[in-house]
């Protein structure tokens, strides 16, 4: 057995029985990191009570050392023989001499030189609650009382944030600072705080308005549980050294901590109560500001951003107004689009009214036409109109548009982007053509086929798009069983469709069989799913069934016309207005005329 | 506020007010519950027209605090317990949330006591009324839709009109009764103070206070909505004033001139004699049945959100029993054990209402303190913190009220002659 023998040197009446245990166990694990079997320790100036040999025996049992005496000592269970084979190596030389003031830097630097190999020992991975460190005494090098601890500094950013620097309250002239002191400078913690300089040398600065104070700015306040989905108050913070620094590692919201930080702890243990912890780990929070002015600081709400809209929209339930608030300006333009849409109504209102006109325009800008028309219609007249003026002119007409088509048609809720392709492109041309775009609609899952008229010829999906070959034609896989509805049919009927036909969008085409847009299946569902909100009715009526069967029929007729014109103007002269247009000037009513010409 | 009342004309206006108006008006409805007009009754038998004095100071009072609790829910989005948590510790808010769970215990007692009395007006024995009633609150508040619940109570609270057409039909020696309005007494005796302790307890209850600022932060209002809420407020002062003047002066006209003492819900209601002569009893049975039920809903619901908003806990009607504990363990306790205790035998139910507004007055003044600190700061107010004047009216009427609680204390033991 590889025995490795130790004698210190401790101050015992200066530091407490509690050093006994600590620089035993430390001892302990140095053993076991450097092989050894067997530990022999004793101190100078003090002997283990038998609680505390039964502690350290099973602490050390746990390492697989075994205690042993290699002296007469008494105490010991397991005598060594000398028969065993024994290496002793001694490690007298070392003296820890903690306590005395002069010598204490030197003693610093000994220390960590012995315990630096083990990490963390003296202060095993305990967990310190914050609700422990507020108040107490601070002495400084030479044992003078300084102050009382206010608060703690931490370091933000870091996954697991560093405590940086104490904070104390100096009252000097009838007014109170709050000055800091590096943590660096704390010798020692417990049931005071013990500094390693004296008063006058001590390094302080004043407290900034970036630091951030973990009992003024977390404890107590509300933060947002990024993965419950909730917001949740800080009952405490759990604090524990890391690489040998001291960093926050989480918050506790459970009932506990109440119990705690009343002191009536014990009390839970009187009456056998088996109140859990409940903490929540530092990296999945996100705290909110409180103050009127502390809005403007840090924080900028990484982690809520990176939730789905529709997440952060159920977040937003639970927050107060100028907690939603905060957080939103924290967002991006689009990320903030998105989450608004997800809102309902009535949480949206009153984020909207309280935005600043800038923010809400961007906003505006970058949904699509029907989105925006939708936001702006919950708005009164006289404000919408306003927005709608200060909006870039592109936008506003297109929303113009959108607003004055009849709520519950098509119209309103189609998308105007959509991704159309001639069909004499091969496949690979069509997908280079498509990675060539800028702006992609909201929802793509088809590709229209259509001709020099913008009408609709045909459709691929990008699955087809993908497994055809490169040099196939769209012509020679698109699909032409065409299901379409126009801009003036009733919701109710692309639910219709979209349940018949099992598709997840839809075509949206005028009376002329050209394309104006997309409705997708997500609309409807929106409809369906709140038709209370929206008012619409999803059955279609006899009359509405009507309409749209004599669109379908008209829509056929009117399509052989065109096609007969376009032939038609195709052999007239060149230099004759393009055809596209010749077309789009001839009123309905000529068409009309030329139809009827025709059948008769 | 005066730029506000010309701006009436303007319709917009008009929109904006009706839909900010709604936590004064329930706020001054609810004030008028089983305990309040038991202690206006009992004021006016008691002492006639020798109290009336109080109701000018006490109602300035109302509107001031109520017009601080509004202006910190707009400002700052939250609600009282939040604010007293994040700004001054969990130590403080966990006391000053026993101290609200113990005072409201009393004030749903008072509400049960209502119930009880009004049913024995119509001959109901609490045996039965009680038990039903506490099983059916306690159902609505779990299971029921507030907003109903609100309107329903909202309009059955027009039955207090009667009060006032009655307390008009007695007529009133009106050039006395306006003169006493603004006269103050002093009678040297402890119920005379414990009565006046019991008038502010009820108008200024400090659960209300919670609960007003709850509602405004539920309705998300701006700083712009402001100014319309403190008509809101003033607005529904005035009416509890106003309700409260003639259920005294009703009673002095009736009881007080024959010496009758309200010490059963039966005395009370036959102030009520005037205007309804035989169906007085049940006029006011049906006033006090119909004000206990709603506040017996509200009280243990708006008590268990305070205190899950200030302890951290989950709150919430949607949420189910497993999600939150803690809430629905205060609503069915506070129902539970505030019907149980009305049953034991021999509860005097008119003392049990007067002592439990008392200790309303007394605990006022602690949140009052808060409140105060609170919208002082400009941190938290912003440009909308209290002004120097506001703060020395209130912090006056603050320490008035701790002066009156100690007279009372004092006069336990030191009896007067």
């Amino acid at each position: 057995m590889k025995i490795l023998k130790a004698k210190l040197h401790l101050d015992v009446a200066d530091n407490g029985r509690d050093s006994i245990l600590l620089f035993s166990k430390d001892f302990v694990n140095k053993a076991a990191k450097l092989g050894y079997d067997g530990l022999d320790i004793s101190f100078d100036d003090a002997e283990f009570t038998i609680s505390e040999l039964n502690d350290l025996k099973k602490y050390a049992d746990k390492k697989n050392i075994n205690l042993v005496r290699t002296s007469e000592d008494k105490y010991w269970k397991q005598p060594v023989t000398e028969e065993e084979k024994v290496k002793i190596r001694t490690f007298e030389d070392i003296r820890t001499n903690v306590g005395k003031s002069d010598k204490k830097t030197l003693e610093i630097k000994e220390i960590s030189k012995v315990l630096t190999e083990i990490e963390d020992t003296k202060k095993t991975r305990k967990i310190i609650y914050f609700s422990g460190f507020q108040y107490r005494k601070i002495y400084d090098a030479d044992g003078k009382y300084i102050s009382r601890l206010q608060d703690l500094v931490i370091d933000g950013g870091e996954r697991f944030p560093e405590v940086s620097h104490i904070m104390i309250i100096q009252h000097s002239n009838g007014v109170s600072k709050r000055i800091l002191i590096p943590w660096t400078h704390v010798f020692e913690w417990g049931k005071y705080i013990k500094l390693n300089l004296i008063d006058s040398q001590l390094p302080t600065r004043e407290i900034r308005d970036d630091d951030v104070l973990l009992g003024e700015n977390i404890l107590d306040m509300q933060v947002v549980d990024v993965n419950g989905l909730k917001v949740i108050r800080v009952n405490d913070i759990a604090l524990t050294y890391i690489k040998g620094k001291l960093a926050v590692v989480s918050i506790d919201v459970g009932t506990r901590s109440i119990f705690r930080r009343l002191g009536l702890e014990p009390m839970l243990e009187f009456l056998h109560w088996d109140i859990k912890d409940h903490p929540v780990q530092w990296d999945t929070i996100e705290p909110l500001t409180g103050s009127v002015e502390k809005i403007h600081l840090k924080v900028p709400c990484p982690r809520v951003s990176n939730l789905h809209p529709a997440d952060v929209a159920d977040l937003f339930e639970e927050l107060s107004l100028r907690e939603r608030n905060t957080l939103l300006k924290s967002m991006h333009s689009d990320t903030a689009a998105k989450v608004l849409l997800e809102c309902a109504r009535d949480v949206r209102g009153p984020i909207l009214k309280s935005m600043k006109i800038r923010k809400v325009l961007s906003i505006l800008d970058r949904m699509s036409p029907d989105d925006a028309a939708s936001i702006l219609a919950e708005y009164p007249v006289d404000e919408s109109t306003m927005l709608l003026k200060k909006l870039n002119p592109q936008s506003a007409m297109k929303i113009q548009e959108m607003l004055s088509y009849n709520p519950g048609t098509v119209a309103r809720y189609m998308d105007d982007l959509f991704i159309a392709m001639p069909q004499t492109f091969t496949v690979e041309e069509s997908i280079n053509a498509i990675r060539a775009i800028t702006k992609y609609p909201d929802n793509f899952n088809y590709v229209y086929i259509t001709d020099e008229n913008n009408v609709l010829l045909g459709i691929v999906s990008l699955k087809g798009l993908l497994i055809a070959s490169p040099s196939s034609a769209l012509k020679d896989i698109m699909a032409t069983q065409l299901v379409a509805v126009e801009m003036s049919h009733p919701i109710g009927y692309v639910k219709e469709l979209i349940t018949k036909h099992d598709l997840i969008s839809l075509p949206v085409i005028d009376v002329l069989g050209r394309m104006k847009g997309v409705i997708d299946i997500g609309k409807v569902l929106d409809v369906v799913i709140d038709s209370t909100e929206h008012n619409e009715v999803l059955e279609l009526t006899d009359e509405q069934k009507e309409t749209v069967d004599k669109s379908k029929r008209l829509r056929g007729y009117y399509a052989s016309i065109v096609k007969d014109i376009g032939k038609f103007m195709k052999d007239l002269d060149s230099k004759k207005p393009k055809k596209k247009d010749y077309i789009e000037n001839m009123t309905l009513n000529a068409i009309n005329a030329e139809f009827t010409k025709k059948i008769k | 506020m005066f730029e506000g009342l010309k701006k009436y004309f303007d319709k917009t206006q008009w929109v904006i007010l009706l839909s900010v108006i709604g936590p004064g008006i329930i706020t001054a409805a609810v004030d008028n519950d089983p305990g309040g007009i038991t202690t206006y009754s009992v004021a006016g038998s008691h002492y006639g027209y020798l109290l009336l004095w109080t109701i000018i100071p006490i109602i300035i009072a109302l509107i001031l605090i109520q017009e601080m609790a509004s202006r910190m829910g707009i400002v700052s989005g939250k609600g009282l317990a939040d604010l007293i948590r994040e700004n001054f510790g969990l130590r403080v808010t966990f006391y000053v949330m026993l101290l609200l769970v113990i005072v409201n215990f009393g004030n749903v007692l008072s509400e049960f006591a209502g119930i009880a009395a009004a049913g024995e007006i119509f001959g109901i024995t609490r045996y039965i009324v009680i038990p039903i009633c506490a099983v059916g609150i306690w159902l609505l508040v779990v299971y029921g839709n507030y907003k109903i619940i609100e309107r329903v109570f909202l309009v059955a609270s027009v039955v207090y009109i009667s009060y006032i057409i009655s307390g008009l039909l007695a007529r009133p020696p009106w050039g006395e009764v306006l003169i006493q309005i603004v006269t103050p007494h002093v009678v040297w005796k402890p119920d005379y103070f414990i009565i006046i302790m019991g008038l502010i307890g009820t108008t200024i209850a400090p659960w209300m206070m919670f609960y007003l600022q709850s509602s405004i932060v539920e309705k998300g209002l701006k700083t712009s909505d402001l100014k319309f809420s403190r008509i809101d407020v003033v607005s529904g002062s005035i009416v509890t004033g106003i309700v409260a003047f003639f259920i005294i002066v009703a009673c002095a006209l009736t009881l007080y001139v024959n010496h009758i003492p309200v010490d059963t819900a039966e005395a009370a209601a036959r102030a009520l004699f005037p205007l309804a002569g035989t169906y007085a009893a049940m006029l006011f049975a049906f006033g006090l049945f119909n004000a206990g039920v709603f506040s017996a809903a509200i009280l243990p619901l708006s008590t268990a959100y305070s205190v899950c908003e200030g302890l951290g806990w989950e709150s919430g009607v949607n949420k189910s029993f497993k999600e939150a504990p803690q809430f629905y363990f205060l609503i069915t306790f506070l129902i539970v054990a505030g019907a149980g205790v009305i049953l034991i035998p021999g509860m005097p139910l008119i003392k049990i209402m007067i002592i439990s507004q008392v200790l309303n007055g007394i605990l006022l003044p602690i949140i009052l303190i808060y409140m105060l600190r609170l919208s002082s700061n400009h941190k938290i107010m912003g440009e909308h913190a209290n002004t120097r004047t506001f703060n020395i009216i209130t912090w006056f009427i603050c320490i008035l009220i701790i002066v009156l609680t100690a007279f009372l204390t004092l006069s336990y033991f030191v009896n007067f002659g």
